[in-house]
């Protein structure tokens, strides 16, 4: 009695979803047979247990209920989310379905969602606990977020960072990273960097944001410092002459180090080295992680606890992964310039102030109200023969369309990537799917546009003057080029 | 901590000791390699030799000094305005983001994702003016080409500061 009353409850469901029981017409597409395995190629990234996707589509048990819906959403290729411009560049990443595969999902559902015969597909190994590995391995590494963190049921909690002690010293050499939420629903995304604190302060408890809660591991004044050393320090600093040719190289290799772990960033997992490429991670010149925190309520009490996860590189490592910032800005028809350097004493007095931060785009105007079309375009420099592998855009929800565009050395101008409808929720790293060969002297640039009027559907409001800063409130311009020196060897792609 | 999750915390640092003995303990390798080309920055005068948007020229200019990949702040744009004239010429490329609204419009594939009313061009890049720019240094086929990063007007004129 049990069965029958379970079969006649499985009849109502499907009658309410509006499906045929699963039984195969002549013809029609089968779970087994097709549409099974694209659902794990293109959506299995996300729609797997403990992902950021709401429901599994392993199975043939777990997807069925969800027939229609995934026909809706594949015809409308609302799914699997991408953004880029398919006339501009060819992505290892692009999820997108074909005419062919969206037609044989939407036959399938049409046909009553059949299971068919034979075996189903076979899922990709998955590592446990979340991480995306490609071959399912556990990280050799793993950083965990000091605390966990409670999310409020409802309001807006800002854009918060917080520090730990990087747990190592020197150069670790990694194949891959990948930094895991903890929470996927509460977690709009996560950046981590490395910085060393400003001389005269420590990690210790204080608020994790103006007004919020009181926690350690935020960077305050250090009573126990030695004002004689920090004196002699401020007045090395002022005794400073001119910055040299090697100062400033090694003040740029700093800022490319800073980029640590890489994100979390919803519908991407572990960021995986090419075979015999590797990233390094700066213990050597940094001291510190900062986890700059980006948490979205959920209707319910919430509670996050990220972790970084490092695999070592352990094949022999012929190319290192650097990053191109785009640093040259023009906006509003502008070129943008740099207020005068500040004395030792201003450097001091900023630092006092100002919490230690990723400290972004500070030249760029406010987006005043209703302005539709507001234009920053930013401009980075290979000095040397480079291969372009990934280009990233992150902006917040005035962020409207990005477009890549190299200049060659002869004035030559090629499209690399058009992102013409940024989505705030769906921050892709674009990897080429055949990295692209740029010759010593070409320049990349990102032309980029930001909606603060009305029409732009995710803005929260078109009548505030929009200003620069990680928080969601304000906006970002923050574009950037993944790539590896070019040795010519045949390997370098 | 019970003595069991004591134990394995105990059996996990000891076996991550000389993992990360091998990937952390080592110099670093990926410092960056002498440049190939330099970024430079030098003053001279806007010159249009044929009437495209693509053929743009700097003519008297100074000796080109080394520099970075960075915005110009205010105290090296009026240094620039100290020393205007010199006997050097580049030709200049990347110059789309330089030139007028119409310049740019007309200028390779912009029209493609760029209309009039969201357009970001300076117009720093008009014949006859002084201008500091910077950008990369390419020399080959016999001419010295400036890729651009940065252009700054300085004067209407050439020749001035």
């Amino acid at each position: 009695m049990k069965r029958t009353i379970a079969v006649a409850a499985g009849l109502v469901a499907a009658a309410a979803l509006g499906i045929a029981p699963a039984q195969a017409a002549e013809g029609t597409p089968t779970f087994n047979d097709e549409v099974g395995q694209i659902l794990l190629d293109n959506c299995a990234s996300c729609h797997r247990p403990n992902q950021v996707a709401p429901m599994s589509l392993l199975s043939y048990r777990d997807a069925r209920p969800w027939a229609r819906a995934i026909k809706s959403k594949v015809v409308s290729r609302e799914m699997p989310p991408w953004f880029a411009d398919p006339q501009f560049g060819k992505f290892s990443n692009d999820p997108s379905l074909s005419e062919e595969e969206i037609a044989a999902i939407a036959a399938w559902v049409d046909g009553g969602a059949p299971e068919g015969d034979g075996l189903a597909p076979e899922p990709p190994r998955f590592a446990e606990a979340g991480w995306s590995h490609p071959e399912g391995l556990d990280p050799d590494y793993v950083i965990e977020f000091p605390i966990e963190w409670h999310v409020d049921p409802d309001g807006e909690t800002p854009n918060f960072n917080l520090f730990q002690p990087l747990p190592f010293d020197d150069v670790m050499r990694v194949s891959a990273t990948q930094v895991r939420p903890g929470n996927y629903a509460a977690t709009h995304h996560i950046t981590t960097g490395l910085v060393n604190l400003p001389p005269g302060t420590k990690l210790g408890r204080g608020p994790a944001f103006p007004g919020g809660p009181m926690i350690d591991y935020v960077p305050i004044a250090d009573p126990d410092a030695d004002p004689e050393a920090l004196a002699e320090a401020e007045e090395a600093e002022e005794q400073q002459e001119e910055p040299t040719a090697e100062d400033r190289a090694a003040a740029e290799e700093r800022a490319r180090a800073r980029v640590g772990f890489g994100p979390y960033i919803p519908g991407v997992g572990a960021d995986v080295a090419k075979p015999g490429q590797a990233r390094e991670i700066r213990g050597d010149l940094f001291d510190y992680i900062v986890w700059n925190m980006h948490y979205q309520a959920t209707g319910q009490p919430e509670t996050a606890r990220p972790a970084i996860g490092a695999w070592f590189a352990k094949e022999e490592v012929t190319q290192y992964q650097r990053t191109l910032s785009l640093d040259e800005i023009t906006s509003e028809n502008e070129q943008l310039i740099a207020p005068p350097p500040l004395s030792p004493e201003e450097r001091r007095a900023a630092a006092r102030l100002r919490r230690v931060a990723q400290g972004l785009n500070p030249l760029l105007a406010p987006i005043p109200p209703q302005d539709g079309n507001w234009t920053v375009t930013g401009i980075g420099a290979f000095q040397n023969d480079s291969i372009i592998q990934s280009l990233f855009v992150h902006a917040h929800l005035r962020g409207k369309d990005f477009t890549y565009v190299l200049t060659y050395p002869d004035g030559r101008e090629e499209i690399l990537m058009r992102v013409p409808n940024y989505d705030f929720d769906w921050q892709y790293e674009y990897y080429l799917a055949e990295p692209l060969r740029v010759p010593a002297g070409s320049t990349l640039k990102t032309v980029a546009r930001y909606d603060n009027s009305r029409a732009n559907r995710h803005n929260p409001a078109p009548n505030k003057e929009v200003y620069w800063s990680e928080q969601s409130w304000d906006d970002m311009f923050l574009t950037s080029a993944n790539y590896v020196i070019d040795t010519g060897e045949a390997n370098d792609n | 901590m019970t003595t069991r999750s004591l134990l394995v915390a105990a059996l996990a640092a000891a076996t991550l000791v000389p993992q990360l003995a091998t990937a952390a303990g080592q110099r670093p390798s990926a410092a960056r390699p002498e440049p190939q080309v330099e970024v430079v920055q030098t003053v001279g005068c806007v010159e249009q030799r044929i009437s495209d948007e693509t053929t743009w020229w700097l003519t008297s200019a100074v000796e080109p000094t080394s520099t970075r990949p960075r915005v110009f702040n205010e105290v090296e744009v009026e240094e620039a305005r100290e020393n205007t004239s010199g006997d050097h010429e580049f030709q200049l490329v990347g110059v789309a983001d330089f030139l007028t609204a119409e310049g740019l419009l007309r200028f390779g594939q912009r029209a493609i994702f760029t209309n009039p009313e969201q357009i970001n061009a300076t117009g720093e890049l008009r014949a006859g003016r002084t201008v500091l720019v910077k950008g990369l240094l390419i020399e080959a086929d016999g001419l010295s080409r400036i890729n651009l990063l940065s252009v700054v007007g300085l004067a209407d004129t050439c020749g001035q500061g």
